[in-house]
């Protein structure tokens, strides 16, 4: 389970990357822009609630 | 007065003799040839007593086989008991008896009736003592020479040893106690004892202890430890434990040997050769519990120290993983740390690639047939035109 999050997590990174990429080579149109940008926020807040949840479980196994 | 009897023989040639005359006049010789007492060495071969003591001395060549002079000799009641009174005075449990080398003071003595004998005045017990310490040494010279002197003592007592074989007399007081100490020893340990009878006294003792010996020597993997073992008190005499082929069986001996025959005076042979030499069969049940509480003792301190060695092992383990937890936890939380900061970095540049905050600052932008207008040199009149603000947006048209 945790493995499947780790591998989500960092598909997520990825895909991040990616977005944060195209969205700062200035090529991208303007309804694309929004939409990109849209997501690149999704990914982060998942990404973010994920590590949340792993950091709370991890330390609830080793303290 | 040694001519009284040549005169008797010469001056009357026609007479003959009575036999009575005849050993009279021997008597007389004798008498008259050996009048004094003197020391005399010889082997007892026979004693009998009966008030008075009755012996029968004899001399060996030096085979030892054939007697190249032999007597009869009697010591009379009232000096029998001042004699004896003296020998036991000096050599305790260690009576006269056959085959043993003496120091006799005698006197010749011819009856008519009865013959020739001598009458002994004393016997000085010192010599014994000289002459049973020489064989001793000789014996031990010996076995040195053979080069098994010293085997005995090169054997191991086993720390384990529980398995007895006993030699010892069934009846002899010594075994009984043997057996009874060792049975109510003080650690509930478990001897198992095996008699093999032997004589423990007089001339049987080299015979008998051999043949106990080899019945031992059939089943050798049965015992741990041989032990010869005899009551003191008994009033036997020791000469019978210092004879050669004894001290040859005892000495090449495979199991180790524990002798305790009672006596407090000068050791026997094999007292000398045994793995391990006691007084009384009570010192050797001791040496028997005291091995086997030494082992015990042993044992229960490795076990202390098994323990201690495991606990201060267990002690290391748990301080490392105790530093091991620590250094996970710090490292999970810079994991997270750096994840966290990852993803800030990336919010922050979705962020800046995101036009509404440039809008927020007070720019407007314009948006033609879907695209930001860059170059406003390519719009023409009538173009149509979204405008788009922080706040709201309106279709605009170019007017010039």
């Amino acid at each position: 389970m945790k493995i499947m999050n780790e591998i989500k997590y960092e598909a997520a990174l990825k895909q991040l990357q990616e977005i944060v990429e195209r969205l700062e080579s200035g090529q991208m149109d303007i309804d694309a822009l929004g939409k990109e940008i849209k997501n690149a926020q999704a990914l982060i807040k998942m990404c973010k609630e994920k590590l949340t949840k792993t950091e709370e479980e991890i330390n609830a196994i080793i303290s | 007065m040694s001519t009284f009897a040549a005169v008797l023989i010469f001056d009357d040639d026609n007479k003959q003799l009575s036999l009575s005359e005849a050993n009279s006049m021997v008597r007389a010789a004798v008498e008259s040839v050996l009048p004094d007492a003197m020391w005399v060495q010889a082997e007892l071969m026979d004693i009998r007593e009966k008030g008075h003591c009755y012996m029968e001395l004899v001399e060996k060549d030096d085979s030892g086989n054939t007697p190249i002079a032999q007597a009869r000799a009697c010591c009379w009641n009232n000096t029998w008991r001042e004699v004896k009174g003296k020998w036991e005075q000096m050599m305790g449990e260690t009576l006269m008896e056959r085959g043993m080398k003496m120091l006799f003071l005698l006197k010749a003595n011819f009856h008519e009736a009865y013959g020739f004998s001598w009458t002994v005045l004393d016997i000085d017990p010192t010599y014994t003592i000289g002459e049973m310490a020489k064989n001793r040494k000789e014996i031990i010279k010996k076995l040195k020479e053979a080069g098994i002197y010293d085997m005995q003592r090169e054997l191991p007592v086993s720390p384990f040893a529980k398995r007895i074989a006993i030699v010892s007399s069934p009846s002899a007081a010594g075994y009984e106690d043997f057996c009874r100490q060792l049975e109510d020893n003080d650690y509930g340990f478990a001897f198992e004892t095996t008699l093999f009878p032997a004589t423990m006294q007089g001339e049987n003792i080299e015979g008998s202890i051999i043949a106990a010996l080899n019945a031992i020597n059939e089943e050798l993997e049965k015992y741990d430890v041989v032990v010869i073992i005899r009551g003191g008190g008994s009033g036997a005499d020791l000469s019978g434990f210092d004879t050669l082929a004894l001290a040859e069986n005892v000495a090449n001996f495979p199991l180790p040997i524990i002798t305790g025959i009672g006596h407090d005076r000068d050791e026997t042979v094999i007292d000398a050769i045994a793995c391990v030499s006691l007084k009384t069969p009570t010192a050797v049940a001791a040496f028997l519990i005291d091995n086997l509480a030494a082992t015990l003792e042993k044992l229960a301190n490795s076990a202390v120290r098994i323990t201690r060695a495991v606990e201060r092992r267990l002690e290391t383990e748990k301080i490392k993983i105790e530093g091991l937890g620590k250094q996970l936890t710090s490292s999970v939380a810079m994991y997270f740390l750096k994840q966290k900061h990852t993803l800030q970095m990336m919010e922050q540049r979705v962020g800046a690639a995101d036009p509404i905050n440039i809008l927020r600052r007070g720019y407007t932008m314009a948006i033609h047939n879907g695209k930001a207008v860059k170059d406003a040199t390519l719009l023409q009149k009538g173009d149509r035109l979204t405008l788009i603000a922080a706040k709201g947006e309106r279709e605009v048209t170019v007017e010039r």
